[in-house]
């Protein structure tokens, strides 16, 4: 089976980008600045430099296996039952990376927003919004993707940019913060924020030019790791360290804070949680879709749309395992510091297994020839 | 035979998919029906909030009556505040009441025995038990979102506060730019004060404290920022301290100046134009009387713009400060027509206004110490600048408190007169 060949660099980009920015925004800044106090800046960068190196395996795999996923790939690398058993590992993952940002999702909304509406409908509502368009191939979950980049990039800069009114830069300093003993714990926490851009696995078998998946995936990393780095420098500076601490969702206190000039918005947490949502959508499909898609190429099966309403009660199930909002963090920061093993460490030991046997794919380029626009 | 047919007709993909259409359509306006949708006129909209310490009468006043409904209490409750119970009064907005636009209109809301807004006082051993409390006796849904003042009485304030700070943090209703202020005497009286000048309490208020942020008198010290102050390990955090000056009026009396949650001391509002020197806000907005070289007359100096730059140092292992402050400004009136200005004497009125500001400034530093309240966040310049002495010699708020009381420092004043008005000299 051959996807059509369509997604462009930029588009790629824009996945990565889409797929990153999710629910984790509110909570960041409070991940960061409990591990490095105002050290939070660099602790993101930090923590968007290791979550790179996963990217960059993935992307070393991808163009040599410009026509696999991670799941048909590794079959050919390690060997048929411990692929598939890291597959099934990475399904069941991805499945409970859903449902816990659904389910956090649903904890802002029930918190802040809509207070009486029950949690299990905007879990579900979301849930199955991200079921429905899950439905479409390649070319249409790229344009999903295209389509919301824009509504989630600049309103979320002119935020951050307006916020910037009442920044000190005092609480910035000193850049690598004053208490430095959890600074691991705290990189790894910030770096699976970045997981999402583990997508890349599937994207690159639907590229025009998978050769160029390096510049769409460093572009992709560098816009969405440069959002979250001025989320975390805006709440910083504003609120200070220690006033952070106490925030359960900062970036949300952040629009709340912030006012549109000469008063035509008083507060921004309206637009903000609008945003939000989109790149919480965004974030569901691309995870979403990760899910189905995999589950479908490990079964051998031709279509992946038999999984899309077949899997959510099981995701949502799992989303409503968490007890309290507390359970539900902790839940979080232990799963997502897992998951790293599975998007990092895997596909670093898929690579090495890969050179060490020279091991390639079919190359695109009888495909390539075809194409007029390819000489 | 027939129904077969039909059977057969009916799960043609072509119908079942248009059916499902039709379905789906005929259950969007149930999905799209709102949990959460509460009309204006249902909510209890509160303004501002007072909180007093509540006194025995009151207590008797407004608590239920003895062996009436139990409405907060399960088993036995530890009061760990020294505060003890709280009066909490609010000012709640009365739909249809409140006026738009300044214009009195034909009749309708301004008639004056009808008030735009409702005064209820209750009592309780915390902010939230009180608000449990009123809440049973009110039938709207009480509505956090467009409140806009909290006033703590000075008792309070001294005493603690805490628990409130915890649940208006909490509560996701309550926005940071709320003002929360210290009142000189009892809070409630600056929610039932009628002011000329607006028609909703609250609104004026507010406006007393916006204003003053424009008009240079006060920092924009919204509850955010005092929250942030209060959190910081390398400051304090103030607030705007009110003092009612007759029936229906009040005035910002200073800066409440606190040490953790507890307020220590006042300072008056010229020492906030201090204070704001010292922190480099803007604009410059308070004005003094000076002596004119060499004749019985005053002059009014009123400052315009501020400038301050803080250098930091450790001497003998304790943070040296050097503050460089630079105040512009402008001269606004002379009481003697006989004197000039002239170069020489504006020259001789600066150097009389650095010398009078250089007590005032350390004056200013000097009360703070002494409670080793510091407001002016010099600690977190020590944090942020010099982070290897402040991880073996500091580390928590608690020992900045006693560091702050021995720092030293230094000012360089710079006093500029720009202008003199309208008039020649």
């Amino acid at each position: 089976m051959e996807y059509p060949r369509q997604i462009t660099v930029i588009q790629t980009a824009i996945i990565i980008f889409s797929t990153i920015i999710g629910v984790g925004v509110l909570a960041l800044p409070l991940f960061a600045v409990r591990a490095a106090d105002s050290g939070a800046p660099l602790l993101a960068f930090l923590g968007m430099l290791v979550s790179f190196v996963g990217l960059f395996f993935i992307i070393l795999l991808g163009m040599r296996f410009p026509r696999q996923t991670i799941v048909q790939y590794s079959e050919s690398l390690i060997g048929k039952w411990p692929a598939r058993f890291f597959s099934i590992l990475l399904i069941l993952f991805f499945a409970v990376l859903t449902s816990l940002a659904s389910r956090e999702f649903g904890e802002v909304v029930v918190t802040s927003v809509l207070q009486r509406t029950p949690l299990e409908v905007t879990v579900i509502v979301m849930l199955a919004l991200a079921a429905i368009s899950s439905r479409n191939d390649m070319t249409t979950f790229t344009y999903i993707h295209h389509l919301y980049f824009p509504l989630i990039l600049f309103p979320g800069l002119v935020i951050v940019v307006l916020s910037l009114k009442n920044a000190v830069v005092v609480n910035l300093l000193p850049v690598i913060g004053n208490e430095h003993h959890s600074y691991i714990t705290g990189i790894l926490i910030i770096a699976a924020l970045y997981q999402g851009s583990f997508v890349m696995t599937l994207v690159i078998p639907a590229m025009r030019r998978p050769s160029r998946a390096f510049p769409a995936g460093i572009v992709g990393m560098l816009l969405a790791g440069g959002l979250y780095l001025l989320i975390v420098i805006a709440t910083v500076s504003v609120f200070g360290s220690e006033e952070i601490k106490q925030l359960l969702w900062p970036t949300l206190e952040l629009a709340k804070t912030t006012s549109l000039p000469a008063n035509v918005l008083e507060r921004l947490d309206g637009a903000f949680i609008a945003v939000w949502v989109t790149a919480v959508f965004t974030t569901l499909l691309s995870t979403y879709y990760f899910t189905i898609h995999s589950l479908s190429q490990l079964l051998r099966l031709r279509d992946h749309k038999l999984f899309s309403f077949m899997l959510l009660p099981f995701v949502f199930v799992i989303a409503m395992l968490p007890q309290s909002v507390i359970q539900l963090y902790n839940v979080i920061s232990i799963i997502g510091r897992y998951g790293l093993i599975l998007t990092i460490l895997y596909p670093g030991m898929l690579l090495i297994v890969a050179l060490i046997r020279k091991a390639r794919g079919k190359s695109i380029n009888e495909l390539a020839e075809v194409q007029p626009e390819n000489p | 035979m027939n129904w077969l047919k039909f059977n057969r007709k009916i799960l043609e993909p072509r119908i079942v998919k248009r059916s499902l259409t039709v379905g789906l359509l005929l259950l969007t306006p149930l999905l799209s029906g709102c949990w959460d949708r509460l009309e204006i006129e249902d909510r209890a909209v509160i303004l501002a909030i007072a909180i007093d310490k509540a006194t025995k009468e009151d207590i008797l006043k407004l608590e239920d009556k003895p062996g009436g409904g139990n409405i907060t209490s399960i088993g036995e409750n530890t009061q760990n505040s020294p505060l003890g119970n709280i009066k909490v009064t609010v000012q709640i907005a009365v739909p249809g009441r409140i006026p738009l636009g300044p214009g009195g209109g034909t009749g309708g809301p301004s008639k004056p025995e009808q008030k735009p807004v409702w005064i209820m006082s209750i009592t309780g051993q915390t902010i939230n038990e009180a608000l449990v409390k009123l809440q049973q006796r009110m039938a709207d849904r009480l509505f956090f979102g467009h409140l806009r003042v909290i006033v703590v009485s000075e008792e309070v304030a001294k005493l603690g506060i805490a628990d409130f700070n915890d649940f208006f943090r909490r509560q996701p209703q309550i926005r940071r730019t709320v003002w929360m202020t210290v009142s000189d005497g009892m809070a409630e009286q600056f929610l039932t004060v009628m002011p000329q000048l607006e028609r909703v309490p609250t609104l004026y208020l507010q406006g007393t404290l916006e204003h003053g942020v424009k008009l240079g008198k006060i920092p924009n010290d919204f509850v955010g920022v005092f929250w942030s102050a209060t959190s910081a390990k390398g400051q304090q955090g103030y607030l705007p301290y009110v003092r009612l000056t007759s029936k229906d009026s009040y005035e910002v009396a200073g800066l409440a100046y606190f040490l953790g949650d507890r307020m220590v001391g006042t300072t008056s509002p010229l020492e906030v134009g201090y204070f704001m020197g010292i922190k480099s806000l803007n604009p410059g907005g308070y004005s003094v009387l000076l002596n004119m070289p060499e004749a019985k007359s005053t002059v009014m100096f009123h400052a315009t713009h501020r400038n301050a730059k803080i250098k930091m140092n450790i001497v003998d292992g304790i943070p040296h400060f050097t503050i460089n402050i630079q105040l512009e400004g402008d001269l606004s009136e002379k009481s003697n027509e006989k004197v000039n200005f002239n170069i020489e004497t504006i020259k001789e009125l600066q150097s009389q206004l650095e010398k009078g500001a250089m007590q005032g400034y350390k004056n200013l530093i000097k009360k703070t110490q002494e409670k080793g309240s510091d407001i002016f966040g010099f600690g977190e310049i020590v944090r942020a600048r010099q982070p290897a002495y402040w991880k073996r010699n500091i580390r928590t708020k608690e020992n900045w408190i006693k560091m702050y009381k021995q720092v030293t420092y230094e000012f360089n004043l710079n006093m500029r007169i720009r202008r003199i008005g309208a008039k020649s000299s």
